[in-house]
């Protein structure tokens, strides 16, 4: 699947917030437990600060996740983490497995491997969450994207392109530094942008979010609709 | 009693945090809305009335903006009168008669244009960074057209109608931190004017209610020109804000326990420092009495329809009698305010503990004021991957005792259940065994999760590392983290089971009501409560002016 840098012309603006706010309850509605959605949403909206929509990354791991075609039923064995059932590994599930196994050593070199993955791009933010040194995420796919994550910044190289592929994880790594090569993305400023302008999504991806966030909400009944605040009394 | 029992002490979380003693909170001089009206006078913020235009039924545009000492607010109104049938307190309302953008700035021709396309259709309108604040509101039924009528026929209006309702408008909601586009929480919160909690919103009510006299007399005006009179600065000031609050406040502070142990922890830190004065002067003694004589006429005057809510304020009153009789002589001996609290812990009712709390707090800015700066908070860190199974059991038993105590499995312990409706995305409860969507539910089970995580832990090596644990047990990530961060935290946790039904949600909505500086607690069943907001608060003039007069105890 095409993902890229930049969102397309047809695009909503929204909040950080509401980014993150759907986004888990998206997760919710896929079948993703809650603190599997809240840390999906943070990774996942991390991408919006590298300049990446981060609808069009989360709409395909959601559906490969309620689909079956990927599954959050992992196993980690001797630094590889796969699928216990023979289908793909949901990024939802995968990004806070990696997050945890960096975060245990934060500055010594790691290197997991990941079988085929629904949407590889995710596990990068999840890489950028867990505090390490440096990271560099290989995907073997395509062109074989590369994502390099230090220091407050990230370069991709190999083009933004990335459909389901098995990741490489390599924190650490000696003599391993951000490459000072275009695009370079400074996390605090993709904040900053996002904070103070909105973040781009695409139209078509993030109806297709708010349809999983839909299945999280009750549908209302007369007797529902007794307990909430106030009557019309207008005084 | 004992030499330690004699050192004043913080309050047991196992007292403070349970939802009966949460429900009988009382605004301090901690609360958000002090905090703001403290600033603006310090500041001296200016006020400035940019836009009135509106005809006689008060229908048009209105800008009243704010200058800081850094930055200018505007609010931007759009108001009209809509069928008093439509007028609801629901969030599931498609109408009100005014609605409400906080500008950050001041807005242009084209901003304006763009809200009033948007702000009056509320959840439905799309908003920019540049609003921190979407809000509306509706006038009293009760008391907007007898304001005006009187106004307008050159007199002031009743002043015991006033005092009754306490308000000219209700807001039904005010939305902030990115609500519907608007501006993150993370955008504003370096900024010092809106570095507390909730201060871009409560912002926005005090702007409202300076919108809403002035809607008074602007309609008053336009009917009968010079023969109108101008609602007294007297009867303006006790007017606040009307607010009706239903069921989305709580999932919010189950949410947020970083935040909720922070406001507890300034209050009770307060409430320490205070007990440990030596001395107090024969002034600190005549202002405290006289509060206690401000604070016995607003109970006096605090009318309410619920039944146990008026047992439970005329039992207040009892507390403030007698508290009154002990004040002749108790507060000359040593650490007065501590044993003016000892006498409150042991004989006060509630409401009557959590008054005291308020009462000991109000003049003691020097001492206490501080402790402001402490009451905001991030998210929860990252999880601690590499804790061991064992240590994460040993915190659940050191700090989750209460939860492990219920009996979850008791049908009456799991009855309620918490849902976001589809209908506006209202939060709504349930009942388990007679309603559908269960399955649905919020993750507000704070308890039964804990309690349900020890009894899976016992099933691993406590050897092994909560990374390896998640791997296969994803489901428990939520649970694990906040058991994780909140260990050292003793006032994060509601100390009660929110799906058990003997219990009330009105009780966690007046808790955070309370700390908001909201007053007049009038709840209309277990599920929803009316309050006032800046009732008897300095007017714009006041501030700018650089005076406060006491609020805390409105007694109009």
């Amino acid at each position: 699947m095409d993902l890229p840098l930049s969102v397309t012309a047809s695009r909503d603006l929204l909040s950080l917030n509401e980014v993150l706010f759907h986004l888990a309850r998206a997760a919710a509605g896929a079948g993703a437990p809650v603190g599997i959605c809240e840390e999906f949403a943070a990774t996942a909206s991390w991408l919006a600060f590298i300049r990446m929509d981060p609808a069009r990354a989360a709409l395909p791991a959601l559906d490969a996740l309620a689909g079956g075609q990927s599954s959050g039923d992992l196993v980690i064995r001797e630094g590889r983490i796969a699928c216990r059932e023979g289908r793909m590994v949901s990024a939802i599930f995968a990004g806070p497995v990696i997050m945890d196994r960096l975060s245990m050593e934060p500055a010594e070199p790691v290197t997991l491997q990941v079988d085929e993955v629904d949407v590889p791009l995710l596990l990068a933010g999840a890489a950028a969450a867990s505090g390490l040194g440096h990271a560099r995420l290989v995907m073997h796919a395509g062109a074989g994207t590369v994502i390099d994550v230090a220091g407050g910044k990230v370069a991709v190289k190999g083009g933004a392109t990335c459909d389901r592929a098995a990741v490489t994880i390599m924190a650490n790594a000696p003599g391993a530094a951000v490459p000072d090569c275009a695009p370079l993305h400074v996390i605090d400023e993709g904040r900053k942008a996002a904070l103070e302008h909105g973040i781009a999504v695409d139209s078509t991806a993030w109806s297709g979010i708010l349809a999983y966030y839909y299945k999280t909400l009750v549908p209302s009944t007369e007797r529902s609709r007794s307990a909430g605040a106030g009557p019309a009394d207008g005084t | 009693m004992t030499a330690a029992e004699d050192v004043p002490q913080l309050r047991p979380p196992g007292e403070v945090m349970r939802l009966e003693r949460m429900g009988a909170s009382f605004p301090t001089r901690l609360s958000f809305m002090r905090q703001l009206v403290r600033r603006m006078i310090r500041e001296r913020w200016r006020f400035e009335r940019m836009r009135l235009d509106l005809d006689h039924n008060g229908t048009g545009v209105t800008l009243h903006a704010v200058h800081g000492r850094h930055r200018t607010y505007t609010l931007v109104g759009f108001s009209g009168s809509i069928d008093p049938r439509e007028r609801t307190d629901r969030v599931i309302a498609n109408v009100w008669d005014t609605t409400f953008s906080l500008f950050d700035g001041v807005p242009g021709a084209a901003d304006i244009e763009r809200l009033e396309a948007n702000t009056p259709r509320q959840e439905a309108g799309r908003f920019r960074a540049s609003e921190l604040v979407l809000a509306r509101a509706n006038r009293s039924g009760r008391i907007f057209d007898h304001v005006v009528d009187s106004l307008a026929g050159g007199r002031q209006p009743c002043r015991d109608l006033l005092r009754d309702v306490g308000y000219l408008m209700r807001t039904t909601a005010v939305y902030g931190s990115g609500k519907f586009g608007c501006a993150d929480r993370g955008r504003i919160a370096g900024r010092e004017e809106l570095r507390g909690p909730f201060q871009a919103e409560l912002l926005a009510v005090y702007l409202i209610r300076w919108m809403s006299v002035d809607l008074v007399n602007h309609m008053a005006r336009q009917r009968s020109g010079l023969k109108a009179a101008e609602l007294s600065e007297d009867l303006a000031r006790t007017l606040g804000i009307g607010n009706a609050t239903g069921l989305g406040m709580a999932p919010f502070l189950v949410k947020h326990p970083l935040l909720i142990n922070n406001w507890v922890m300034a209050r009770e830190n307060a409430l320490l420092r205070v007990r440990k004065v030596e001395r107090a002067t024969p002034d600190t003694i005549a202002e405290f009495r006289e509060l206690l004589d401000d604070a016995r006429r607003h109970v006096a005057a605090w009318a309410v329809d619920d039944p146990e809510q008026s047992a439970r304020i005329s039992r207040l009153g009892d507390d403030l009698a007698r508290l009154d009789t002990w004040c002749d002589d108790g507060l000359d001996g040593e650490r007065p305010f501590d044993a003016l609290w000892r006498l409150a812990s042991r004989r006060f009712s509630l409401e009557g503990q959590e008054m005291v709390v308020a009462l000991l707090l109000e003049h003691q800015g020097t001492l206490i004021d501080g402790l402001c700066e402490s009451m905001s908070s991030g998210g929860l860190p990252a999880l601690k991957a590499a804790m061991p199974l064992g240590d994460l059991i040993n915190l659940i038993d050191d700090n989750y005792g209460w939860a492990l105590a219920i009996d979850h499995a008791a049908p009456e312990s799991r009855q309620r259940f918490w849902y976001y409706s589809q209908e506006k995305l209202e939060p709504r409860v349930g009942d388990r065994y007679t309603e559908p969507g269960a399955d649905l539910e919020m993750a507000v089970a704070i308890g039964r999760d804990v309690a349900m995580l020890r009894a899976g832990l016992l099933d691993h090596d406590p050897r092994i590392s909560v990374a390896d644990f998640l791997v296969t047990a994803p489901e428990w990530r939520s649970t694990v983290r906040r058991v994780q961060h909140l260990a050292h935290l003793p006032y994060a946790e509601i100390r009660d089971n929110l799906l058990a039904a003997d219990r009330r949600p009105v009780d966690i909505l007046r808790f955070k009501l309370a700390f908001f500086g909201a007053n007049g607690f009038d709840p209309k069943s277990d599920l929803w409560t009316r309050v006032t907001m800046y009732q008897g608060a300095p007017l714009p003039a006041d501030i700018t002016g650089g005076t406060e007069p006491q609020w805390i105890f409105p007694c109009p």
